[in-house]
């Protein structure tokens, strides 16, 4: 029976969400044995089966957008029983044996007729999580036209319910802890080298082909990145996984440079991967995998930053509490330190927030006497029942 | 139990009945007729009067969504519809001759709404027209004084239209957090 389950031929496609850089990479080893040939990793949106780690931060609010977005069988990793429709609770510490079991109970139910899963199914909380303040990633559904458009629209929207519940899972902002934050003695954590980063090399690019031409990276791990701002093209043969991992090391050693190339984005392609093929999400996304919840030195922690133009959140890899921040930020230029605390969200959302928005050029930090003098709104006095029906709306609109 | 409403403005074509549909608890109600004058050449109905949906919440409130007809002469609709509403979703479709223009257009029409309350602007068909960029709107929106959300949106996907309408309410008010 598990012979026959486990063969070649019945390998489902799975994906690993709500689990920090170290046992991402973990699991994904353990998995990714030849030998076992259990289930393949897929990050194409293309999954049937999740794994999800339920003892993260957010666990309440992951689960609700994931099966806002996925209603097919859930593999739940947790240190307490979850009893979860649809879903088979495995305990941690993660035993080999238990978790064959229950992949192998979700591919049963793969066979099976789906069941309707409804969308607001409740999430057991975890002792860590923070279930009041945290927002979401509304669910990517298209709307029921039939039109010509609605096979390039499917596959977008599934491009996007991959991206969000990847990212999501795979704590596109870091791990530091507020405590970090607030803590003198460990401010140096909080900055990295913008020239070492892998962003700085891309807005260079950018800059290089701002009015046309084509740049290709050289001496990024063997793999091609091609880059041209003029058409908006970006082209690599990496996943993307493979392609975050660059963003953590030093772009001098060994050396990675930018050469000018005589080809065209016809002559090269897209991205393999659905998920590097837009610039702007790009950059987006280096620049968070560049941060990781910190800002490059030099930038002030007690300024207070303003919102330059908005970003363009629909298309950019979701980043928890991203539409509080920057509204915010446009009402009233409030500093790094100052946005988290005033909003209630964890510190790594807005130190890397801000540097993705930094990156296009979207934010800035003011000095106190420019702030004085500047005008910005202020965000209407609100009546407690306004804001009562605004958190209802919100909560029905997915947040 | 107050009603609320938020309203749904842009030329014809930009995806104002598409949008509340996609937010929509109810089957929209919509008041298209066949198009006799020059909207006839971007879709063959349009809207007349209004198009209405309604977001219905667990806890009894109701958000009626509004849509304006995109035909210029029908505008002595507006004032009606706006009032009391929570704010402006301005849709702008990216393949028109002069975006700009129409956003300037709306802005001013709605300004004494917008002033009360909020606007943001979703920019539709951009997969079609990737120019003017939204750099560009955010440009024009700077020199008509405003620094709103301008987002890439397609009216049939839910997600994005959520998004817009969730950018309204922060924008309104950053501090508001979703009920547990």
């Amino acid at each position: 029976m598990l012979n026959r389950l486990f063969g070649k031929k019945t390998t489902p496609k799975v994906c690993l969400m709500g689990m920090n850089e170290r046992a991402l990479n973990v699991f994904t080893m353990f998995l990714n044995d030849p030998s076992k040939n259990w289930c393949e990793i897929v990050s194409d949106g293309s999954h049937e089966i999740v794994i999800v780690d339920l003892d993260s931060m957010d666990s309440s609010r992951l689960w609700m957008d994931l099966r806002r977005d996925f209603e097919g069988p859930v593999i739940v990793l947790s240190v307490s029983k979850r009893e979860l429709a649809n879903a088979y609770w495995v305990e941690k510490p993660v035993k080999p044996e238990q978790f064959k079991h229950a992949l192998e109970q979700a591919k049963l139910a793969l066979a099976k007729p789906s069941a309707k899963v409804l969308p607001q199914q409740p999430a057991q909380a975890t002792p860590l999580s923070k279930p009041k303040a945290t927002p979401a990633i509304p669910s990517g559904s298209t709307s029921g036209l039939a039109s010509e458009a609605a096979a390039p629209l499917a596959s977008a929207a599934a491009t996007v319910m991959s991206e969000n519940l990847d990212e999501r899972s795979q704590n596109c902002c870091g791990d530091l802890a507020d405590e970090v934050y607030l803590d003198l003695s460990q401010r140096e954590r909080l900055f990295y080298d913008y020239e070492q980063s892998l962003l700085s090399l891309l807005l260079e690019a950018m800059r290089m082909t701002a009015k046309g031409g084509m740049v290709s990276f050289v001496g990024l791990a063997g793999r091609p990145l091609y880059v041209s701002a003029a058409e908006g093209f970006v082209s690599t043969t990496m996943p993307e996984a493979f392609f975050r991992s660059l963003c953590v090391r030093s772009v001098t050693s060994p050396a990675i440079t930018l050469v000018l190339v005589d080809k065209t984005s016809a002559d090269i392609g897209p991205s393999a991967d659905r998920r590097l093929q837009r610039l702007d999400n790009l950059v987006w996304k280096v620049a968070l995998w560049s941060s990781r919840g910190r800002v490059s030195r030099g930038v002030s922690l007690d300024a207070p930053v303003r919102l330059r133009a908005w970003p363009n959140i629909p298309r950019l890899m979701s980043v928890p509490h991203s539409l509080r921040i920057v509204a915010l930020w446009a009402s009233q230029p409030t500093s790094l330190l100052e946005t988290a605390g005033k909003l209630g969200v964890p510190h790594r959302y807005v130190f890397s927030l801000y540097c993705a928005c930094n990156a296009f050029g979207l934010v800035e930090q003011l000095d106190a006497t420019a702030l004085a003098k500047s005008k910005h709104t202020v965000a209407r006095a609100m009546t407690q029942e306004k804001r009562s029906l605004f958190g209802s709306l919100l909560k029905k609109l997915g947040f | 139990m107050a009603q609320h409403k938020i309203i749904f403005a842009g030329p014809v074509g930009a995806g104002k009945t598409t949008a509340i549909r996609s937010l929509s608890d109810i089957p929209i109600v919509t008041t298209d007729e066949d198009a006799t004058d020059m909207t006839t050449n971007r879709k063959p109905q349009t809207t007349v009067a209004m198009d209405y949906g309604l977001i219905k919440m667990d806890s009894g409130e109701r958000v009626h969504l509004y849509g304006t007809p995109g035909q210029e002469r029908f505008d002595f609709m507006w004032d009606i519809l706006t009032e009391g509403g929570l704010g402006l979703v301005l849709m702008l479709d990216n393949t028109r001759t002069n975006p700009f223009q129409d956003m300037s257009f709306y802005v001013n029409a709605f300004k004494d709404f917008i002033e009360e309350t909020q606007l943001v602007i979703g920019v539709t068909r951009m997969d079609e027209s990737r120019k003017p960029e939204l750099a560009e709107y955010s440009k024009h929106l700077a020199s008509l004084g405003m620094m709103v959300p301008v987002f890439e949106v397609d009216a049939r996907r839910k997600r994005d239209v959520s998004l817009l309408v969730q950018a309204l309410l922060f924008s309104i008010d950053p501090g508001v957090v979703s009920e547990a």
